[in-house]
């Protein structure tokens, strides 16, 4: 039985296309009251392109991670795909069987044998799947695990440009989302140096109606997020603070040891509002704010994926680097709150030296 | 230390027809708990596995709507109280095997003591239903699996299997279209007769590693889809009809309630006693098939 899980291989994926916030705004019929940009943080982010859809951002996020991994499609006996949004296809397509995760099992190649499955989880997605992950790995069902998620969401903006009313919209947060996939190939260690040394989520179901993402009503069709914000974001923070706090404390986790934190991103002053919190609940300062990662503003809110697209962003610019230690906070709607802390092996130098941009 | 089905909660309104998934479920946990020697504050996860809601909502998980409907810790916001992790887990009838062995991890790893997996199919789909669905039979389940009291009892030898080759022979799924909705199910003619397939390689490649055949099961609790599934199955793996549970009531598949229902059956019925064993066989959409063996 492995005593830790590791991330042996990350794969990111952002398609080509970029929208800044100005050309967001601009083509909304009612222009929000607030300067989006100035409020969140985000100058652009990267939106799918024609014939892009979840299974292709999937798709070109495990192709990056088989080209960094030194495993093999034939290696992995567990792939779970958690995206939220299951759009797979022209005319707001959205498939509710076969799962995405048996589709993309085939396109690779993967075991017949492997155990594949879709999860739903909000932006907590990617995090529930690897909790799942790391549960299997180490209760020895399974020995190389692919988690993945291919968030195609800006569907969601260009309706909201459409629908957004005047005044607060519960569609406000449609206008921060970008397109993303992400992909980590997971395997079981008996070095308890390395990985995760801890993953813990739960809901707070109370506010499970607080963003809810459907179908418009509208005879545009699509879909559409409504997020009561003012009630949401405050909770969130609250929760998750407090959470990542306590298993701090619990752990008996130094912070001083630990280089990073990478809390979901969706916009800056989140971000650091995150930061602050875990520090009033720990009752010092010991997260310093240059650790807090911020990779909002080129990015946007790329949901379930916004983690893994920070780690990958911050490894690229030399940010994190080898054997670096990351503390991280998982917020999504639900509330669903989660913590995990991990160390990193050299896997960012390996990904340096795929990317041809040595350390 | 093997996980078991310690509660089954089934609830079926015969006289409505699209009762949202929530309103099952919750009637389904309600029976469960109340069948149940635990509480609704010692569960540690709820799986949600349906398919088919009432309402097409991508976010947040179905499961945590349950959760909060339920009201299984759903009041809870310090991670240091009872709590629930809720989520979704989406692979069509294989998705039940797939979730117990989720929690029969958990439990192995101890970061879990008690999970509820919950489905509630029901036939509300959004917009205008084209090329029905192979049909479904509307119920809500809930199954709490817990630590099986004894070695060798409960849950054991999951296993799964897919078939690439039959990806597109079954597809369901949503569009929007000149102003309108539509619910759309596209299938092979010959989709029954490629789900027998299915259980049949699956069964035979399970029954060749655990090296035994399948008369040495007790009873076999397979893929409640038709009648004629259930007899072709039996039939292409040889296996004695009388051991072969079919509840389809004439063509109503069960999709992922089959494998708790087949077992609250058998049990209740008095089909099986203290160390018998099911064979327990799922095939569905991708085309996938799964197996497990149940001891009681």
């Amino acid at each position: 039985m492995a005593v830790h899980t590791f991330i042996e291989s990350l794969g990111v994926y952002l398609p080509h296309k970029r929208v800044s916030t100005k050309e967001v705004v601009d083509g909304c019929v009612h222009r929000p009251r607030v300067d989006v940009e100035d409020q969140t943080g985000i100058r652009s982010r990267a939106a799918a392109g024609e014939g892009e859809y979840c299974t292709e951002i999937a798709t070109q996020a495990i192709a990056k991670c088989f080209e960094i991994s030194r495993r093999k499609p034939s290696e992995i006996d567990l792939l779970i795909s958690c995206s939220i949004s299951r759009c797979s296809g022209p005319e707001f397509k959205f498939t509710a069987e076969p799962s995405a995760a048996a589709g993309l099992a085939a396109t690779f190649g993967i075991h017949r044998n492997a155990m594949t499955f879709d999860i739903s989880n909000a932006c907590a997605g990617m995090f529930t799947g690897v909790l799942l992950a790391d549960a299997l790995l180490k209760a020895g069902a399974v020995k190389k695990a692919i988690v993945v998620s291919g968030e195609y969401l800006t569907h969601i903006t260009w309706n909201a440009q459409k629908e957004l009313e005047e005044g607060i919209s519960p569609q406000f947060a449609s206008l921060t989302v970008g397109d993303a996939g992400a992909a980590v190939l997971m395997e079981g260690t008996d070095d308890s140096s390395l990985g995760f040394s801890d993953v813990d989520l739960f809901s707070s179901a109370k506010y499970c109606d607080l963003c809810i993402g459907t179908t418009s009503e509208k005879k545009h069709g699509g879909y559409v997020m409504y997020t009561e914000s003012q009630t949401l974001l405050p909770n969130l923070i609250m929760i998750s603070s407090e959470h990542i706090a306590n298993r701090i404390k619990k752990l008996g986790i130094d912070v001083s040891e630990y280089n990073h934190f990478i809390t979901h991103q969706i916009a800056s002053k989140y971000v650091k509002g995150v930061g602050q919190m875990v520090n009033m609940h720990l009752g010092s300062n010991q997260l310093a704010p240059e650790k807090v990662i911020d990779n909002t503003q080129d990015r946007g809110n790329t949901a379930s994926t916004s983690h893994f697209v920070a780690l990958w962003d911050q490894i690229l610019n030399g940010t994190i680097k080898s054997f670096d230690k990351i503390l991280f906070g998982v917020q999504a709607s639900g509330i669903v709150s989660g913590f995990a802390s991990y160390t990193l092996d050299d896997l960012p130098s390996r990904i340096h030296r795929h990317e041809n941009r040595a350390v | 230390m093997a996980s078991r089905l310690e509660s089954i909660g089934v609830y079926r309104d015969a006289s409505a027809s699209g009762v949202p998934t929530v309103e099952l479920v919750k009637n389904a946990i309600n029976g469960c708990i109340h069948d149940s020697t635990h509480r609704k504050n010692e569960i540690d996860y709820i799986i949600h596995i349906s398919n088919y809601r009432a309402k097409e909502i991508v976010e947040p998980a179905m499961a945590v709507v349950i959760q909060r409907a339920a009201q299984i810790n759903s009041d809870t916001e310090s991670s240091e109280k009872d709590r629930t992790l809720s989520f979704d887990l989406m692979n069509g009838s294989v998705g039940f095997l797939q979730a117990v062995q989720v929690i029969d991890s958990f439990i192995a790893i101890q970061k879990a003591k008690v999970g509820l997996v919950v489905s509630g199919n029901t036939k509300s789909h959004i917009g205008t239903v084209i090329e029905p669905h192979l049909g479904f039979r509307e119920m809500g389940v809930a199954a709490l699996v817990d630590q099986a009291p004894d070695a060798g009892r409960g849950f054991s030898d999951f296993y799964f299997c897919g078939f690439p080759e039959f990806f597109g022979d079954y597809e369901s799924y949503v569009y929007f279209r000149e102003g309108e909705w539509f619910s759309c199910g596209v299938q092979s003619p010959a989709i029954i007769d490629l789900y027998v397939q299915a259980a049949e390689s699956s069964v035979n490649e399970y029954l060749r590693r655990l090296g035994r055949s399948i008369r040495s099961f007790d009873v076999v609790i397979a893929q409640q889809i038709t009648p004629a599934f259930i007899s072709k199955t039996c039939a292409a793996l040889g296996g004695e009809k009388a051991k072969f549970i079919d509840l389809t009531e004439n063509s109503d598949d069960l999709q992922s309630a089959s494998i708790p229902v087949g077992l609250k059956h058998v049990v209740e019925n008095g089909l099986v006693k203290e160390g018998n064993q099911a064979l327990l066989i799922s095939v569905g959409a991708g085309i996938q098939g799964g197996c497990a063996t149940y001891t009681f």
